[in-house]
């Protein structure tokens, strides 16, 4: 990424401009033309460097339940549960981990009961051997802006 | 918090990706029929609500030079959980700190993701956050293999 690049994408990671010409703005913000700026979007998208531009609501926030899952999951059937897990669209992050509880899941749905059942439907999968609900009892820090270029 | 008939079908759109276009918010309100100021004021009201943690280019950040992602987990004392997460919450490394429930096997409370541009980087961040809190029973997991990374859409509200 060049140091233009670099500059947009710090600056519509922040806040995309909100007024009626946000391309206006960030040419303003980044000293370069509409077309040049919207062209390097466009091309970090493509690159995959962005995945999409938009907005990321607080599950709390909207009324709805989110929770962290820790399971341990026996190698071999690690592969099969975790596929099984994706299906549920209340689950949205799927991670392995270098531990014994192997395999971390966020699920966000709009009750705890809907939480328990996908819970108790991965739990009794072949090949896992424990779970544990880790829901946030508090929460200190919630940011994810990545600063590049530097 | 009230949603209106715009609300419920401007959410939704706002979890997808509107940046096609070069001029993003008139698209959404041709098509939703309303005027652009309109579309701006919803987006700034779900942000002074603090509905909208954030607003903008979300990366794919692995691609963007930042490899490490260490999901740190800490074994605090019960007592001290709230001053030490202020603490590890102020590394600007750290995106996400909170407080989980301990268990015999797994036997953290305080969990800290940590990014860097390498997973060495991470595990250096770690060890200065446990220098700085005086505590050394902790762990960094992380990530072997991604399964699912996905935004939530908020539709049902």
């Amino acid at each position: 990424m060049n140091k233009l690049e670099s500059k947009i994408l710090n600056i519509i990671q922040q806040d995309f401009p909100l007024e009626l010409d946000p391309y206006k703005k960030i040419t303003e913000l980044a000293n370069c033309t509409k077309d040049e700026a919207y062209n390097i979007v466009i091309k970090l998208k493509n690159n995959n460097i962005i995945r999409r531009i938009g907005g990321s609501f607080g599950a709390k926030q909207m009324g709805y339940k989110s929770i962290l899952v820790a399971a341990n999951v026996k190698s071999a059937n690690l592969a099969t549960v975790a596929e099984f897990a994706n299906q549920f669209n209340e689950i949205t992050h799927n991670y392995e981990r270098n531990n014994k509880f192997n395999l971390w899941f966020t699920i966000i749905a709009e009750n705890n009961e809907k939480i328990d059942d996908i819970i108790n439907a991965i739990e009794s999968q072949d090949g896992v051997n424990g779970i544990h609900k880790l829901p946030a009892e508090k929460l200190f820090k919630l940011r994810v802006d990545f600063e590049v270029g530097k | 918090m009230k949603f209106d008939e715009l609300d419920k079908i401007l959410i939704p759109l706002l979890c997808g990706d509107i940046g096609d276009s070069i001029s993003p918010y008139r698209d959404i309100a041709t098509k939703l029929n309303v005027s652009e100021n309109m579309i701006i004021e919803k987006i700034k009201y779900y942000k002074e609500e603090k509905l909208l943690r954030r607003f903008g280019a979300i990366l794919f950040h692995q691609n963007a030079g930042f490899g490490g992602n260490g999901m740190s987990a800490w074994n605090i004392p019960d007592n001290k959980a709230d001053q030490i997460g202020e603490i590890i919450s102020k590394f600007n490394e750290v995106s996400h700190c909170y407080i989980r429930p301990k268990f015999d096997d797994f036997n953290y409370n305080l969990y800290a993701m940590i990014h860097g541009k390498t997973e060495d980087e991470c595990i250096e961040i770690a060890k200065m956050i446990s220098e700085k809190i005086n505590v050394y029973d902790y762990e960094v997991l992380f990530s072997i293999k991604e399964f699912k990374k996905s935004s939530m859409i908020y539709s049902k509200f």
